[in-house]
């Protein structure tokens, strides 16, 4: 029950850090042009990057202690189920979960020193550290579904 | 130098060394230490699994992080001269290039 709660709790974090990161990589690859209309496109694209920063970080800490903490749990139930099963591909997407994860939390001092810079001299630093974030929080948004959704909830 | 200067060398080397050193512990299993879920007991070192699965995901984290806090807190106090020229690209191609390798080596689980 306390497993399930703290899950929940783990999704819900990681929804709020997938939509500022997103956010923040649309804005950076992708910036509205001054002066555009009000489409719901636009104003997705529009946002100022360099204040999602602090929350990312801060979302990224508190998301990936709560998985540790959640992962604990996982590897003495659900994966012990997955490898009984002989579920490779989804035991396989969880492992590269795990590694983008912990690659994920290397990256964090330079991306929160690099958005603190100002001018334009680090803007392709600042868009690649953006992005690579962004790719390993969606992967493990994704499977953390996937492998969740194989004992189903609350099993 | 300033402490922002500083601390921009230290996330620079930091963001090289750390995801090196985690995915070469991960292959030959440099945990720092281990964790026993179904006890609740941490073992220093890679342990053999006690009554139930072993995690080193800690353990890998622990010592990535570790070695690359050396390094990172050793070229933050170089002199200015010596850190001018670190490329700042460094910061983003090597993590790049670790989570290519990570999800490379991790193939084996999509062949069997």
């Amino acid at each position: 029950m306390v497993m399930t709660f703290l899950l929940i709790v783990h999704g819900l974090m990681a929804v709020a850090l997938l939509g500022a990161v997103t956010h923040q990589a649309a804005a950076v690859w992708w910036p509205a042009r001054v002066g555009a209309g009000g489409t719901f496109v636009e104003r997705f694209r529009a946002v100022s990057s360099k204040s999602y920063v602090n929350a990312v970080v801060l979302l990224y800490l508190a998301t990936a202690l709560l998985g540790a903490v959640i992962y604990t749990h996982y590897t003495i139930s659900a994966r012990v189920a997955i490898i009984q099963l002989q579920l490779w591909k989804p035991y396989g997407l969880f492992e590269i979960k795990e590694h983008f994860a912990a690659i994920g939390l290397g990256m964090l001092p330079a991306y929160w020193y690099f958005w603190r810079q100002p001018g334009a001299d680090y803007a392709r630093v600042r868009a690649m550290l953006t992005s690579l974030l962004t790719v390993a929080v969606w992967w493990n948004f994704l499977v953390g579904h996937i492998v969740n959704n194989i004992r189903g909830f609350g099993s | 130098m300033t402490a922002s200067r500083r601390f921009g060398i230290f996330a620079i080397v930091f963001a090289v060394v750390y995801p090196i050193v985690y995915i070469v512990a991960t292959e030959v299993n440099l945990a720092l230490f281990t964790y026993h879920p179904a006890l609740g007991e941490f073992g220093f070192g890679p342990n053999r699994p006690r009554n139930g699965p072993a995690m080193y995901w800690f353990g890998w984290m622990s010592t990535s992080a570790l070695c690359a806090l050396v390094p990172a807190l050793t070229a933050a106090y170089l002199p200015d001269r010596m850190t001018r020229k670190l490329p700042a690209t460094l910061a983003w191609a090597v993590p790049l290039a670790a989570m290519i390798v990570a999800a490379a080596l991790m193939m084996k689980w999509f062949v069997r």
